[in-house]
């Protein structure tokens, strides 16, 4: 059997911050094949189930498959009198156990995930890769993102945090990456859960940017 | 002495569209010690009445705890129950390994009765001879479910199943309407008052009678023998004291070997 | 494939992959015998196209060993099993106590995960764990542990006393003698007499008793001193054993210390401090740099 011993399709960077009562995850729409900008439309900040963002980098493809454990997994969830499906710290939980196993069959999935959601008041944010290695933060970024865009969302992040600000948090972060990260695109989705709200992914929209030479901050 | 042309095994249905070998199953439940459970919306109380095998031996435990947030008590065979019990154990440390979290009374109660039901459609096997009360407290409440032979699984407010359980269940029925707001005390003097309803002759003991409880912030956990003793002499009155109710079964002796 | 180069391959170091296909896929999930997860939740969990029933990792190596070179394709990576995550823990025997504690950081490279990850698990009234290593591995160790712990129990109607746990823990990690999991286990507890011990193990099980036992990243700076403050050990006239107090006050300082010198230990620390009257958690702030 031919497992991913290296991605093919790749995603950058995700970033996830939570706010005030609820999370946000952001991603842009680039499909890298190596150093080739090959598919702009690929969405990275995805649902699962009614509760759940999930966000992720590496290979697209098992990125997909991922989606799929999942949807086959809230299909499942059909019993006596409906229990409330999977929280999104229970579906963070599954998903580890899952990029675990499938690291010690030397098959892995080889993404970085962002899990997001919130439910009874849970206001949850994870991170899982393609080791296994997972935990809970107030922000959490993958690829590049770790090392560009993470201090920027940690120096951001307050308890109060409104949306609005969440928001501009996160384009800002993404900005930084789109300017420095070579394998980028200008062209991002921000997904949001509230418990009010439910999920909401917005369709992918451009950045600002300005290349003035000279006047760059970043 | 039920004999039937039609039922020598499991899979083959009577004329009358019967699957005999389900009910004579469901016979080895009648035939077990009763138990009842009962719940308000915070806790879940289960109760049993223990029977002594043999003269010289103690009382065979029917009640069990699955998980931190679910326990069951047990009417027929034992043997069959330790494995299902088993088996719940299992799923709920599995489903803890998986998802960190307890495992939803709701969701265990279904794969139990799948696990029954398969084992009435296959020639070659038999039918659980062992009727469930199933008692938790998940994210959705408190639940009490009772499981059957057949495959077939009932959420309840209360229940009684076992030998003599119709004079429970009628005290249980006369009485449900208050349960939902009940303390845990009263839940539990309930349980007692019902369980002394299917002892009949014999009067109720910390030694004979057995109670579990489940909840919101409370571990499954059995009450202690004390607490049973002194509960009992609260009620006062030794035999059952409402004996109107119709019994419905045979009476379990005392040389039977289910529980 | 002969036996030495699959040894070698399970080395948490090695740097490239030559990957026979099918001789892994036995060692999915916990690896709990008849104990372990079965049933519709293990069939959930072997997300995989084929099932995780496992011939022995011998008799399929020679079934179909087709080896995969990694190194072409538009992204040149070489997938590693095994990743450090750093972090210390460590724990220390006193008369009628024990403490176990581990910093919180977790850490890949030269970019800290988190700073909330405690390393310290709590088993029952008389023992907890602490780990360091690779978390994704000591997460699922623990898991598996707990597991067993739980059987146990439900079985045998009592806690698993600290001496049994250092068994299992032992035994679990040899079940993985040739794919190791890769944390530094330390259990901290009371024995059946009520006295601190605390077991020290290397990732495939080799396991001693002592009073003072130090893993993971911050080993090298900690061990020694705390042989000399703790055991006093080469002292040629021995001070009083300390007391509870002095022994928490040591566990502080040396990990004010090692948080100074190692990039991996840092940002705060969780102690589990173990006495007759049970498990008492404390923490305290390390710095964040």
């Amino acid at each position: 059997m031919q497992r991913t011993q290296q991605p093919i399709v790749t995603g950058t960077s995700v970033l996830g911050i939570k706010f005030d009562g609820g999370v946000m995850v952001a991603a842009d729409t680039l499909g890298s094949y190596g150093s080739l900008a090959r598919f702009r439309d690929l969405r990275r900040v995805r649902q699962a189930g009614e509760y759940t963002l999930l966000g992720g980098s590496g290979d697209y493809m098992d990125f997909e498959a991922m989606l799929e454990y999942v949807d086959e997994l809230l299909l499942e969830d059909t019993t006596l009198d409906a229990p409330p499906s999977y929280t999104p710290r229970e579906l963070h939980q599954y998903l580890a156990r899952i990029y675990y196993n499938k690291r010690s069959e030397f098959d892995p999935l080889w993404n970085q995930l962002v899990v997001g959601g919130v439910r009874d008041g849970d206001v949850f944010l994870g991170y899982v890769d393609l080791q296994g290695t997972h935990y809970e933060d107030e922000t959490v970024a993958t690829g590049y993102g770790s090392y560009i865009a993470r201090p920027l969302l940690r120096e951001a992040y307050r308890d109060d945090l409104t949306e609005a600000e969440a928001r501009k948090v996160l384009e800002d972060a993404m900005r930084v990456l789109f300017y420095r990260d070579a394998r980028t695109i200008n062209r991002i989705q921000i997904g949001v859960a509230t418990e009010a709200g439910g999920i909401d992914i917005s369709e992918p929209f451009e950045l600002e940017t300005d290349w003035t030479v000279g006047i760059r901050k970043h | 002495m039920f004999r039937t042309m039609f039922d020598s095994d499991v899979t083959t249905f009577s004329p009358m569209g019967r699957l005999h070998q389900i009910e004579y199953a469901q016979e080895a439940v009648k035939q077990g010690g009763a138990t009842l459970g009962l719940r308000s919306d915070e806790h879940v109380v289960i109760a049993g009445l223990l029977r002594q095998t043999k003269k010289l031996s103690g009382h065979q435990p029917k009640l069990f705890v699955i998980d931190d947030h679910m326990a069951v008590s047990i009417a027929g065979l034992t043997a069959d129950a330790r494995l299902l019990i088993k088996y719940m154990r299992t799923e709920c440390l599995n489903n803890k390994y998986v998802f960190d979290s307890p495992l939803q009374v709701a969701t265990l109660v279904a794969d139990l009765a799948d696990k029954a039901q398969s084992h009435t459609q296959d020639y070659s096997s038999r039918p659980y001879g062992v009727g469930l009360l199933v008692a938790g407290y998940d994210k959705s409440g408190p639940h009490l479910f009772e499981t059957s032979p057949s495959g077939s699984a009932y959420d309840f407010r209360a229940q009684a199943i076992g030998a003599r359980s119709q004079s429970a269940r009628t005290y249980l029925e006369r009485h449900y309407e208050t349960f939902a707001d009940a303390s845990l005390e009263e839940l539990i003097t309930h349980a007692l008052t019902a369980l002394r309803e299917t002892a009949g002759d014999t009067e109720l003991t910390a030694e004979n009678a057995s109670i579990m409880i489940v909840g919101k912030d409370t571990p499954a956990h059995e009450l202690a023998a004390d607490d049973i003793a002194a509960r009992l002499a609260a009620l006062g009155g030794g035999a059952a004291a409402e004996d109107d109710a119709a019994n419905d079964d045979d009476e379990g002796t005392n040389e039977n070997p289910n529980a | 494939m002969a036996f030495p180069m699959q040894r070698e391959l399970y080395l948490p170091t090695v740097p490239t992959l030559t990957v026979s296909s099918q001789m892994h896929s036995g060692l999915s999930g916990p690896s709990l015998g008849s104990h372990g997860p079965s049933g519709p939740m293990a069939a959930r969990l072997a997300t995989g196209k084929q099932a995780p029933v496992a011939p022995s990792r011998f008799s399929a190596a020679s079934s179909s060993s087709a080896a995969v070179t990694v190194g072409s394709g538009p992204k040149t990576a070489a997938f590693s099993p095994y990743v450090l995550n750093g972090g210390t823990a460590l724990a220390l025997a006193g008369k009628d106590f024990c403490i176990v504690a581990g910093d919180t950081r977790m850490s890949a490279g030269y970019e800290i995960h988190t700073r909330n990850k405690p390393k310290t698990y709590r088993i029952n009234d008389k023992c907890s764990i602490a780990m360091a290593g690779m978390q994704a591995d000591a997460t699922n160790l623990i898991k598996m542990l707990r597991f067993r712990i739980a059987m146990y129990e439900r079985k045998m109607g009592k806690p698993m006393s600290t001496q049994s746990l250092a068994q299992l823990v032992s035994t679990t990690l040899y079940r993985r003698r040739f794919f190791p999991i890769y944390a530094f286990v330390v259990i901290g507890g009371l024995d059946e007499d009520g006295v601190g011990s605390v077991y020290g193990y290397d990732a495939v099980g080799s396991f001693e008793r002592s009073t003072c036992c130090v893993q993971g990243s911050g080993t090298s700076l900690l061990q020694p001193v705390l042989d000399n403050q703790f055991d006093f050990k080469n002292h040629s006239i021995k001070p009083d054993e300390l007391t509870l107090d002095e022994s928490i006050d040591l566990v502080k300082d040396v990990f004010v210390s090692a948080g100074e010198r190692d990039i991996y230990t840092g940002d705060s620390v969780e102690m589990h401090i173990i006495t007759a009257d049970g498990v008492r958690v404390e923490t305290f702030d390390l710095k964040r740099d």
